[in-house]
């Protein structure tokens, strides 16, 4: 894919360019859309918005790192839509059940049934943990620990120093580790003796 | 700063942390990593935490990911725009000029209209005279053309410049009659360059006059005895002005022309024009009908700016 050339044709107005830009940044966008949000619908929501945003900016956009510049506009967005859902709260039991578990992801090889089931549980116990973190300590944790950008890039994208993303990352992780002690059994066992001392 | 100040609000366990997630995300610099290594080799405590965080941030990087549940492509016919034209992108730029040059034409006109017309009052009569207009020229050159008396070759000398004059009399009596022609020949070349290179007249034309007639004074009562027929050698040798180019004739007539003609030319006659100011430079600007040219210049680029703002306004807004 030509990044570039696609970016300059999306500048110039052509909608096409910009779809095929779409297209290939729309796992990532709602990945991180989704972690923060915590529900799908609402990740959807942040998702699409964020993609229009940028589209209406997009003539801002002066080069560098279209991903994190990507990115920086999913994170206002869901920050947006959070606002909105604690104005309007909107949960609803469908949304809950929607949130199932064809949606998710998983490749472990050598992994059998059991050990697939145990990992799953693992992981919904991390979205919990997540999920249960201020949004600030959140974003900074979805955008470090599962996306794997490094502080100066998230600093950028929350538009926040380099001091306060280590902080937020700092406490994010204690809150985490704390969380996860509610489930000792689904955690590593090398997890749980630390753990315990 | 607030990073500075925020530390200082910190207890030592959460710098504690914060060097413990940041050694964990390779984000400390040499120096710091180096002495929280050294703090890491003697604590055990610390190293079970590190490890544990270590964990967590793995278990973290492999959270499966989700499936996109649609596409979030946009719909052209919703969010599609059409390439836009030059003049519409550069909406912005003729809006900004079209304000600015507005602002320069009221400045303008009003500068014009409190300043310009005592100005113009005046400087009247000095411009007038200043302005060196063609049919004057033309009499000038009918006249140099019939100007074979004596008289009329005084008011050459008159009005050429008096080093030019004096070398060629000079020049005239010292050589030969054939030295004689080329050299009036050569004076008469070097005419358009002393009339070129005399000021145009439009601020000095009231010191000019005096001047000229002390000069031609000076030089009538320094010729010497044989200045006749010296100045019959020049006046024979000479070419006629019908003969000479018109680059030349021009220049020629206007040094040639007498300075009461030009004072008594009437000002209508004259016209309305841009002239070179003292220092050679066009750009002194006449009055026209009480607007200067450059006033009115500026209202037609305002009002083709007008134009072409609205005309882009009205396809942007399409």
């Amino acid at each position: 894919m030509d990044e570039p050339g696609l970016i300059q044709e999306a500048q110039r107005g052509d909608i096409n360019a910009y779809n095929r830009l779409v297209l290939h940044y729309q796992g990532p966008v709602y990945n991180v859309a989704y972690r923060i949000m915590g529900e799908p619908q609402a990740a959807e929501d942040a998702t699409q918005e964020a993609f229009i945003s940028a589209y209406k900016a997009l003539n801002r956009f002066r080069g560098g790192n279209f991903k994190s510049w990507l990115m920086r506009i999913a994170t206002n967005a869901c920050y947006d839509e959070l606002r909105r859902r604690k104005r309007r709260p909107q949960s609803s039991l469908d949304e809950m059940t929607e949130d199932n578990e064809s949606s998710v992801i998983l490749h472990s090889p050598g992994v059998g049934p059991e050990g697939q089931q145990q990992r799953l549980e693992i992981m919904e116990a991390i979205e919990n943990c997540l999920q249960s973190l201020p949004d600030d300590q959140r974003v900074t944790a979805v955008l470090g620990d599962v996306e794997g950008y490094d502080y100066k890039e998230i600093a950028d994208m929350t538009k926040v120093s380099l001091g306060t993303v280590k902080s937020r990352m700092s406490r994010a992780r204690a809150k985490l580790r704390d969380c996860l002690q509610g489930y000792k059994e689904l955690l590593p066992t090398s997890y749980r003796l630390m753990g315990s001392t | 700063m607030l990073d500075y100040f925020g530390n200082l609000r910190k207890s030592k366990e959460e710098k504690r942390q914060e060097a413990l997630n940041a050694y964990l995300d390779d984000a400390l610099s040499p120096q710091q990593r180096l002495q929280f290594e050294k703090e890491l080799a003697t604590d055990a405590e610390l190293q079970s935490h590190i490890e544990q965080l270590r964990i967590l941030k793995q278990q973290m990087r492999q959270l499966p990911r989700r499936r996109v549940p649609r596409n979030f492509t946009l719909d052209p016919a919703l969010y599609g725009r059409p390439k836009r034209e030059p003049l519409i992108q550069a909406y912005p730029v003729l809006r900004t000029a079209t304000v600015l040059t507005a602002f320069i034409f009221i400045f303008a006109l009003a500068a014009n209209l409190f300043f310009g017309g005592a100005a113009n009052i005046r400087d009247g009569a000095a411009e007038s005279v200043a302005v060196m207009s063609e049919p004057a020229a033309d009499m000038a050159v009918e006249e140099m053309g019939a100007a074979e008396s004596e008289e009329e070759l005084a008011f050459e000398l008159e009005a050429e410049p008096q080093m030019t004059a004096e070398a060629v009399v000079e020049e005239a009596e010292s050589l030969p009659s054939e030295i004689a022609e080329e050299e009036a020949a050569a004076g008469m070349q070097e005419m358009p360059e002393a009339a070129l290179a005399a000021p145009d007249l439009a601020g000095q034309a009231a010191e000019a006059v005096p001047l000229a007639t002390l000069t031609a004074d000076g030089i009538a009562r320094e010729l010497p005895a044989n200045q006749e027929e010296a100045e019959e050698s020049i006046e024979e040798e000479a070419p006629p002005p019908a003969e000479l180019p018109a680059a030349l004739a021009t220049p020629t007539a206007q040094q040639l022309l007498p300075l009461e003609e030009v004072a008594e030319a009437p000002a209508e006659e004259a016209p309305v024009t841009a002239v070179a100011d003292e220092d050679g430079r066009p750009g002194a600007l006449l009055p026209v009908g009480g607007l200067s040219l450059a006033v009115l210049l500026l209202g037609v680029i305002l009002i083709v700016l007008l134009i072409l703002t609205f005309w882009a306004r009205r396809h942007l807004n399409q």
